[in-house]
């Protein structure tokens, strides 16, 4: 069980316990009942429907028709330019490029395509029919940006995130706005800082053993100092970062709005913690560094 | 409805149940509605009603599940008569009387990300960490298949550890906490 779930149900004991008289049986049985028969079908109509995908939808800002070849849609080969393209920091594995390529096909609706690791090449599938137009951008750089949060706009985005609200559309970097995570709605502040994010990597934290993200950023003003000008501001809950909160926006969605701890960071060590599991935690680090994936996309 | 894998672990009768399973149902509740007052007046109704026919409710396969689908239901009703426009599962800013986790307590933090999650994410989560109920029994209460509800928790899980999460700068020559790797 990890450690979230181990949190969840310490959740079952109250800050002040409950008192204990038993209760006297109810009178009238038989209409609470009816009431109840009632209250199912209300409690079917509150049944949410689907979020799924409603997380990464980004992807589909934009096409570049340019780099699409002549050939016929049906296999994408897609090659690793091996780790010399990486520059300095972690790897990329070819088994996340897996997992991120199945996210992107399902934050662009695909369905039915398959992705495969035939080392050293990642092969994507496509059914028939699909518009070659709908993948182009499939491996397009992802853009990155750190806004603080204004303001967690309450709970839900709502049962469904259709295209047409915050999620896919662009941001200007310039201004403030409303963004989805495809769960929660923040408004955010302009941009801070835009890429600047040189590798992340998920680990088990040394000092614990939970899995954490450490992030390392470029060197200089359009990377750490700008990181540390904005932290700084945010840890100290300035006007400009009210929240604590700095979002991570990945094409347009917030993939994280951690908590700022400190109010200095050095480039190499950043860390970010959730509770999260392994999973979660590689997910967001491939979000996070989908912006210099070691891929090419061809046409067969 | 098919609840033998929690009724195994407690005794049949209501005093057994009402003395293990309480507070878990209690916080069930409060994750569903808010109001801790509320959530305890819909399981001691439920208890209540469970007392009234003892009998019955006795010799059902599972009178835990039986009570809790009670207390829910109880919850729902009472949610829609104190407020016309929001329903129970709309998270209560207003809520009155102390949480279920206070401000104070290390956990509120938790609590009030479960509390702002989604109505299905953060009703599969109670159902699953707080009542203790498997996937199926989930499915079954909620009225959706069990794949969704396995994905429920997972994207619940993710977004908790998402709203949890924090930046912080490391370094491995004074933070020594939980000892060496």
């Amino acid at each position: 069980m990890s450690e979230l779930e181990e949190q969840l149900r310490s959740l079952r004991t109250p800050t002040r316990p409950l008192s204990t008289a038993m209760p006297l049986p109810a009178p009238s049985l038989r209409e609470s009942v009816e009431r109840r028969r009632a209250v199912w079908s209300f409690a079917a109509a509150l049944v949410v429907s689907v979020l799924v995908g409603a997380g990464v939808l980004a992807w589909a800002a934009g096409t570049r028709p340019e780099a699409v070849g002549t050939g016929p849609v049906g296999t994408v080969p897609v090659t690793s330019r091996g780790p010399d393209a990486l520059g300095p920091g972690p790897t990329v594995g070819l088994d996340q490029i897996v997992v991120l390529m199945q996210q992107r096909l399902d934050a662009l609706g695909i369905d039915g395509a398959t992705v495969e690791l035939r080392d050293p090449r990642v092969v994507v599938t496509l059914p028939e029919g699909v518009d070659r137009d709908r993948v182009a951008h499939l491996l397009d750089p992802a853009s990155i940006e750190f806004r603080p949060v204004l303001q967690s706009l309450s709970a839900t985005v709502g049962p469904a995130t259709p295209s047409g609200s915050a999620t896919g559309m662009t941001l200007a970097p310039d201004a403030t706005g409303v963004i989805d995570d495809g769960t929660y709605r923040y408004q955010v502040a302009p941009s801070a800082l835009s890429g600047g994010v040189a590798s992340t990597l998920a680990a088990p934290s040394p000092q614990n053993g939970r899995w954490v993200l450490t992030m390392l950023l470029e060197p200089g003003p359009t990377g750490i100092d700008a990181f540390n000008e904005v932290a700084a501001a945010c840890y100290r809950r300035e006007p400009r970062c009210p929240e604590g909160q700095l979002a991570i926006v990945v094409d347009g969605t917030v993939v994280s709005a951690p908590m700022i701890n400190a109010d200095h960071f050095e480039r190499d060590q950043i860390e970010i913690s959730g509770n999260f599991t392994k999973e979660a935690a590689e997910a967001l680090a491939a979000q996070m560094r989908s912006g210099d994936l070691p891929v090419e996309l061809r046409f067969g | 409805m098919a609840r033998s894998g929690v009724a195994d672990e407690v005794a049949n009768d209501v005093e057994a149940i009402w003395r293990t399973r309480r507070t878990s149902m209690v916080a069930t509740l409060a994750a569903f509605c808010g109001q801790r007052d509320l959530a305890v007046e819909a399981v001691d109704e439920a208890f209540a009603r469970s007392l009234a026919k003892r009998a019955v409710v006795e010799s059902m396969p599972s009178p835990e599940g039986w009570i809790l689908t009670v207390a829910i239901n109880v919850a729902k009703r009472n949610a829609k008569r104190t407020t016309r426009r929001r329903t129970l599962e709309r998270v209560d800013h207003d809520a009155q009387g102390p949480d279920w986790i206070e401000p104070s307590d290390p956990r509120f933090e938790l609590w009030s990300a479960v509390r702002e999650l989604p109505d299905r994410q953060r009703m599969a989560v109670a159902l699953r960490y707080l009542a203790d109920l498997t996937e199926p029994q989930i499915a079954e209460v909620m009225g959706i298949a069990v794949g969704t509800v396995g994905s429920s928790l997972t994207a619940a899980r993710r977004t908790l550890a998402s709203r949890l999460a924090i930046v912080d700068a490391f370094d491995g020559a004074t933070d020594d906490e939980g000892g060496a790797p």
